[in-house]
């Protein structure tokens, strides 16, 4: 169960795709779903996200799997491993769903998965479901 | 976080159903993501203006290369079409290429779980790879045995499995 969203709350999200198009679309959809979201980062590769969550605080990665220099994989170990930044909420948004890559996930620890293609309400509702938000959206 | 439902797996050494999974899978996903119309299309269909060609390779318990053939116009309709915003527009045509390559990446991790030919088995993907397409080349392509020709309300597409 979800708790109510305290309105003067924003909270921190990290998008994290190679594919610029998805990131805009990830964007656009948390904007237009009316989630208050400040500051959205974005990274295009999973480095790049682990660097950016050593000198930020973000509550909730929504993280691919096949980017190039460091894949979303890798870089959910890495966080995982890291004492502060361990307890990030990790969501990935990928289209591979195999069942061996859902029970790798599982075991990796990350909150949610969204397989692609995936539609505005799916990453709404999960946002809204891991950050907190009201029951009729 | 539900794992995917199980079902018989696709024999990869059946062309006319991989050819069906191909173009059932990118309907979906051109559906779902861009909001775009396909249907079959012969292969007398021509080749598209100002197209190029995209490969992501797959390894695992079967392996291969899926290909797919798209017009640049194709690409920015695409990324208009996600963005809400006209095919025209710069940033629809900053992220042309960016779209067929990302169809292809998603169209590619949905068929994975039909190819699977075991329980819990993981593939290992590339990225999608971007090259110039030749026009001379679309003759070969669409006559592949794989080969699936589609239009996406007007514009021609054509995707194919090269198994490994």
């Amino acid at each position: 169960m979800s708790t109510p969203r305290d309105p003067a709350i924003s909270y921190s999200i990290l998008i994290v795709d190679d594919s610029a198009l998805t990131r805009s679309v990830i964007k656009r959809t948390i904007n237009m779903a009316g989630i208050v979201a400040a500051p959205i980062f974005e990274a295009g590769d999973g480095k790049a996200a682990v660097e950016l969550l050593k000198h930020e605080k973000i509550d909730l990665v929504l993280m691919d799997l096949n980017m190039p220099i460091m894949g979303g994989l890798e870089a959910t170990r890495r966080i995982r491993d890291e004492p502060e930044m361990k307890n990030v909420n990790i969501v990935i948004v990928s289209s591979e769903s195999t069942a061996g890559r859902i029970d790798q996930l599982k075991q990796q620890g990350v909150q949610g998965y969204i397989k692609k293609p995936f539609t505005p309400e799916q990453i709404k509702c999960t946002i809204e479901k891991l950050l907190g938000g009201n029951n009729n959206v | 976080m539900s794992n995917p439902q199980t079902s018989a797996p696709v024999d990869c050494s059946d062309d006319a159903r991989v050819a069906l999974l191909l173009q059932e899978t990118v309907v979906t996903a051109m559906e779902t993501m861009a909001f775009f119309c396909t249907e079959p299309a012969g292969s007398s269909a021509l080749s598209p203006e100002e197209a190029v060609r995209v490969s992501m390779s797959f390894s695992g318990s079967v392996s291969g290369t899926v290909e797919l053939v798209a017009g640049k116009f194709f690409g920015n309709r695409m990324a208009s079409n996600a963005l809400g915003c006209g095919p025209t527009d710069e940033e629809a045509c900053s992220q042309s290429a960016d779209s067929i390559r990302e169809l292809l990446n998603v169209v590619v991790g949905m068929m994975m779980p039909q190819l699977a030919q075991h329980e819990g088995e993981l593939f290992s993907l590339s990225l999608p790879i971007e090259k110039p397409f030749e026009e001379s080349e679309w003759e070969e392509f669409v006559q592949s045995a794989t080969v699936a020709i589609l239009d996406a309300e007007g514009e021609t597409i054509a995707l194919r499995l090269i198994r490994a």
